[in-house]
């Protein structure tokens, strides 16, 4: 069978286009191993809540001992749940801060600023949790004074971890941060509610609560969104 | 492939360059980061990351400038930072999963690039030891597995055979033979044995600046001819300290063995030997001898 050269430049072209397809597949297989931010971040999140639901489990069991067994809802334990609470995120604040992993997580495509926005959310979903389930019960046993206590723990609550996170980068051990939350939270808490025996404390009314609550929420919110800016500054321009 | 610096600077103070005017090329291989300590090797290479931003220049990677591709550019990154640190409580395995979800690699390949990975750096073993439990040539290898865990395009290792063993050094040249083929390889080093058979270039850093961009055989070349042997009695020490620079010496039971770096020998004892790498880094760098970690000193 004779071949015209024309046909065989047909056929050579074929050829060469189903290589570079073949190529094209191979090379696309072979960069196939990335996936989405989206479902990468998912995954993230599913391995950082296998990680801490252990202890936010404990949180929420301890909630519902509270709330299912305790006769009275004295504000000293609701104060000390929140103390505990807001110490578990601090710790996780600087287990990941403290361990010069910065560097090498800033060349990461998932940073310290999704992880941090990670933590902030399980943190607030938890205290949500908590907030609504004592003020549901507080309600249930028509007991105003357990809403007030809900509104009174929550300012030392997010007023210490507002300040902390303002002042998170220049404070360099954990130790540290611990007892400056520690006093910056029963500075607060006995600010506007007298826990120490003989102290004087300002005695809110309902609604001046509720304003100083929001306000100290606000403040945690800006705190918060001012720390995670910084992490994601410092993720495109160094430390 | 191709990563490109233009007039790369840094300056920490406004008086003296971390980094200063540095132009690189750079394609598939491996490119050894020569210098002392403080010259601007990590600096130089944080910038090549992109998390540092640089105070002149850009950095462009097939011809695309990195911070405008940041999300690109960093899925193909392996970076392993000089005296990187680790989460203590995780496991070998586990930090790396947890890397490899930070990197957005796919579960069943991550689960198969870790596998080979711990064949690959000895760490089967240890793979289910908590990270506090390992000594710190054994960190360094979880550290290079986690750079090499998203089969990068360029890997970016800050001294990475800083604590290994002469066997595990041997073992990590190997590997890196064998990735640069289509990898972009930079290491930063300041021991010379480490990148004398494996590097393709060598690029020289001091003060900030590239002193130059070759390959070994023509850094080699260069110094032919300029590298002496020299026995002589042991009084005759502090002459030649005091008239040649010294890369190494060796009590032997005739006197001592000098090995001189010499643009001018007159002594007529000398015989003319092949140079090394550590002669080429001692020629730029013999005011900072001490600081050196070669194999023959």
């Amino acid at each position: 069978m004779r071949i015209h050269w024309k046909e065989l430049r047909q056929y050579d072209e074929k050829a060469m286009e189903k290589t570079i397809a073949q190529c094209q597949t191979l090379m696309k297989h072979k960069e196939n191993w990335f996936v989405s931010k989206k479902t990468a971040y998912r995954q993230f999140a599913k391995l950082e809540i296998k990680r801490i639901s252990v202890v936010y489990g404990f949180f929420l069991l301890c909630l519902l001992y509270f709330l299912l067994f305790s006769e009275q809802m004295k504000i000293g334990i609701v104060l000390l749940y929140y103390l505990l609470l807001g110490s578990y995120f601090l710790y996780q604040l600087y287990e990941f801060k403290n361990n010069d992993m910065e560097e090498l997580m800033q060349a990461l495509p998932i940073h310290e600023g999704k992880r941090f926005i990670l933590h902030m959310c399980t943190f607030l979903i938890i205290h949500l949790i908590s907030f609504l389930s004592f003020s549901i019960v507080g309600y249930l046993r028509m007991d105003i004074s357990m809403l007030e206590i809900m509104q009174l723990a929550l300012i030392p609550l997010f007023l210490a971890h507002g300040c902390m996170l303002f002042f998170l980068n220049r404070i360099k051990r954990l130790y540290t941060a611990f007892i400056s939350y520690i006093i910056l939270f029963l500075f607060f808490s006995n600010f506007f509610h007298p826990i120490l025996i003989n102290s004087s404390a300002l005695q809110l009314g309902w609604i001046q609560t509720l304003i100083v609550s929001l306000f100290s929420t606000v403040l945690f919110l800006i705190a918060a969104y001012r720390y995670g800016l910084k992490l994601q500054r410092r993720i495109h321009y160094g430390a | 492939m191709e990563l490109k610096t233009h007039h790369l600077s840094k300056f920490y103070t406004k008086e003296k360059a971390a980094v200063a005017d540095v132009n690189l090329v750079l394609q598939e291989g491996i490119h050894a980061l020569l210098g002392a300590n403080g010259s601007g090797k990590t600096t130089l290479m944080r910038m090549l990351c992109g998390i540092l931003k640089p105070s002149e220049g850009i950095v462009t990677f097939n011809a695309k400038n990195i911070m405008e591709n940041y999300e690109e550019y960093i899925l193909h990154l392996g970076y392993l930072p000089q005296n990187a640190g680790f989460y203590m409580n995780f496991t070998v395995i586990e930090f790396l999963q947890y890397i490899a979800v930070l990197k957005c690699l796919e579960a069943d390949y991550a689960k198969r690039k870790i596998d080979e990975l711990l064949e690959l750096l000895h760490l089967k073993e240890q793979s289910k030891k908590k990270l506090r439990q390992l000594s710190g040539g054994m960190l360094q290898r979880v550290g290079i597995a986690q750079s090499l865990l998203n089969h990068p395009k360029l890997l970016i290792l800050d001294e990475p055979s800083s604590g290994l063993d002469p066997k595990e050094r041997i073992a990590l040249r190997q590997l890196l033979s064998r990735l640069a083929k289509d990898t972009i390889v930079i290491l930063s080093t300041h021991i010379v044995s480490d990148i004398e058979n494996i590097a393709d270039d060598i690029l020289l850093m001091k003060e900030g600046h590239i002193l130059f961009q070759k390959t070994v055989t023509d850094t080699l070349q260069e110094l032919k001819g300029h590298v002496y042997e020299l026995l002589t009695a042991e009084n005759e020490r502090e002459i030649i300290e005091k008239n040649y620079t010294v890369v190494n010496c060796k009590r032997v039971s005739e006197g001592i063995l000098f090995r001189l770096l010499s643009d001018d020998m007159k002594d007529k004892r000398s015989i003319v030997v092949e140079p090394t790498l550590d002669d080429v880094y001692l020629s730029y760098f013999h005011e900072e001898a001490e600081y050196v970690e070669t194999n023959l000193l």
